[in-house]
């Protein structure tokens, strides 16, 4: 990086913390650490849900995507309208009338305070591991970019964080999330642009959408029905609605930026504004990564985005092959660009027999280049067993290093940092609320001063940043576990669904039957994930609808008990 | 009613949960007049993404 993207970076990140200092003073009581005083406007509530959904990986990862898949990960998103309006309608009045602070309290004055601590238990610990998470993985690729110790990058996100959060608490996280969003968004813009204007100058926009969709990076729809398919219309669209009425619905650190706001219908706006602007956003960040494809196929791409990687395999034994490969890989790179430009030649002739020509020898050429890079992640491999032949995560970012103009390069790390600070915030200032409100207030000490509930508050906020840090800090030591984390999340949001589904539409059922089909629903989760390859985003729909289902058997057979009593 | 204290379970929710309903005056939107057009203004605008990327994907592939 240069001095003026280094100056933008840093400027970026100092303004931040002190943005969240400012917006974040003057909170006297917990209703104000931990609920900004439900003083929100709708769009700050909105770009704040959408600031924590995004990680860092988000924009780092998702353009990487659609290089290497295409952009039918944007089904997965399907869904989440339809779970905005459900929970507009449903969770956001009742949480309101009833002033929680945390979805979990709501459970005990619908069931009983064994399913509020279940379910917080349940987030704590869920949520914490992927705490730990989202500083660590863009912690690591900022590493690998930057060149800088991996523990200096994750202080620095994580020891940005502890400083607005603990000092402004929610009010802060609410207001930083605004402006980190609204960078976020300028930073991709940007990006986006640049591509375009990267692009050979015989090569326009609809040019690049041709041999973007002649490739088969433009896969946005897919209709047919597969359950061990991932990314469909189906699985988006039911999967992915389970997915974010579970998210959005029970996870406390999107439920609590939805009860920042001034009234219910400044939450709901800040809900609808998300179902309408979460796809098409998601479908833009994809459009760029197939956009950065196409502009690799017209410059010679490296054959291992990973410099690290790359250094690595070049010190040791296989360097003078893997060196080989690479000179091929360009070559081959050269043939394919003449041949692309050709396949948009016959486009415009519209000569169907020629276009499958062209369309022919494009995917010849890409097999043999597959067979090179395949070679290469080989040698990689040969070099260093530990090797990490995924390179998604740095395609975007390698772009972003060698072909963008000094000052827009610090801009878009900027937004990957600005990106990991939103969601990681969200996330620890939900962690310390359910901490404090939902274990400490309800099983420790009952009657405090608020006074004595806000220096808790403060501490539980600096506590989970500290705990933050330090699993990054070890995370790379975890190894495969860190894999295991991830899919650790995905395995407890179904039973919660179905624990607030019951509380929200079923009235006559109660407590304890809720409470043992939450641990039956979480079997069956656990059975799909261990016995079965469905995908995980069905895991929603099947623990839903055990807990469902088996609350009703046990409140059918307690029914019959009684009567069998009574008669 | 008063406010329940965070952590409290004085609140009984069935007594609130009726005021949450879609038709509450105090929560009109300030656009469309009602929630219920809101919702459906959300889920057509759904329907229309989707019809628009097929008809992209279809129109370079």
């Amino acid at each position: 990086m240069r001095t003026a993207d280094w100056v933008v970076l840093f400027v970026t990140l100092a303004s931040i913390v002190l943005y969240g200092i400012y917006k974040g003073r003057g909170s006297k009581n917990i209703r104000g650490y931990l609920l900004a005083d439900k003083r929100m406007r709708w769009y700050t509530v909105a770009l704040s849900i959408m600031a924590t959904q995004a990680s860092a990986i988000t924009f780092t990862s998702t353009p990487g995507q659609a290089y290497v898949d295409g952009m039918r990960f944007v089904q997965f998103y399907f869904g989440l309208p339809i779970a905005m309006v459900i929970l507009a309608i449903t969770a956001v009045p009742i949480f309101h009338r009833l002033n929680v602070y945390t979805a979990y309290e709501y459970l005990e004055q619908r069931f009983d305070v064994k399913t509020r601590t279940l379910t917080s238990v349940i987030f704590l610990v869920s949520r914490g591991l992927a705490a730990g998470m989202t500083i660590y993985a863009p912690s690591i690729i900022l590493s690998v970019m930057l060149g800088i110790d991996i523990r200096i990058t994750s202080t620095i996100i994580g020891g940005a964080i502890i400083i607005y959060t603990t000092s402004g608490g929610v009010k802060a996280v609410n207001w930083t999330d605004f402006q980190q969003m609204l960078i976020i968004m300028a930073g991709m813009v940007f990006a986006f642009a640049m591509v375009i204007h990267l692009l050979p100058e015989d090569i326009s926009f609809v040019d690049a959408l041709y041999v973007a969709g002649g490739l088969g990076k433009l896969n946005v729809i897919d209709f047919s029905f597969d359950l061990n398919n991932r990314y469909n219309f189906w699985s988006g669209i039911i999967g992915g609605a389970f997915v974010a009425l579970a998210y959005f619905g029970t996870d406390q650190s999107q439920v609590q930026r939805y009860l920042t706001g001034e009234s219910v219908t400044q939450s709901r706006l800040g809900l609808m504004f998300n179902g309408l602007a979460k796809v098409p956003m998601q479908f833009f960040i994809l459009l760029l990564g197939a956009m950065v494809f196409v502009f690799y196929q017209f410059t010679s791409p490296p054959l291992f985005f990973n410099p690290v990687e790359t250094a690595r395999v070049y010190s040791g034994q296989q360097a003078e092959e893997y060196r080989l490969l690479e000179s091929k890989y360009q070559e081959q790179a050269l043939r394919k660009s003449a041949a692309l430009r050709e396949y948009i030649r016959v486009q415009e002739t519209g000569d169907a027999l020629e276009i499958e020509a062209a369309r022919e020898k494009i995917r010849a050429i890409k097999r043999e280049s597959e067979g090179i890079r395949s070679a290469a992640l080989a040698l990689l491999k040969a070099a260093d067993h530990t090797a990490d032949t995924n390179d998604t995560n740095y395609i975007f970012l390698s772009f972003v290093m060698k072909y963008l103009p000094a000052g827009l390069v610090g801009l878009i790390f900027a937004c990957i940092f600005a990106a990991s600070m939103s969601s990681t915030s969200g996330e620890l200032s939900a962690l310390a609320t359910t901490t404090v409100v939902d274990v400490y207030k309800r099983h420790f000490k009952k009657d405090g001063t608020e006074r004595h509930y806000l220096v808790v508050s403060r501490f539980a906020m600096a506590l989970w940043g500290l705990y933050g840090i330090a699993f990054a800090q070890y995370a790379s030591r975890l190894g495969s576990l860190v894999e295991a984390v991830n899919i650790l999340g995905s395995l407890f949001y179904g039973t919660m669904l179905g624990v607030f589904l019951l509380a929200f539409y079923f009235k006559w059922v109660n407590g304890t039957a809720t409470f043992w089909a939450a641990f039956v629903g979480e079997a069956a989760v656990f059975g799909c994930f261990l016995f079965t390859d469905i995908s995980w985003l069905w895991y929603n729909v099947v623990g839903c609808g055990v807990v469902i289902g088996m609350a009703m058997l046990f409140m059918a057979i307690t029914r019959r008990r009684v009567e069998k009593k009574d008669g | 009613m008063a406010r329940p204290e965070a952590g409290s379970s004085n609140a009984n929710p069935e007594d609130v949960h009726p005021q949450g309903n879609i038709g509450d005056t105090a929560d009109r939107p300030p656009f469309f007049t009602s929630w219920s057009r809101v919702y459906t203004a959300v889920l057509a605008f759904l329907a229309l993404l989707i019809i628009l990327f097929y008809v992209f994907m279809k129109a370079f592939s």
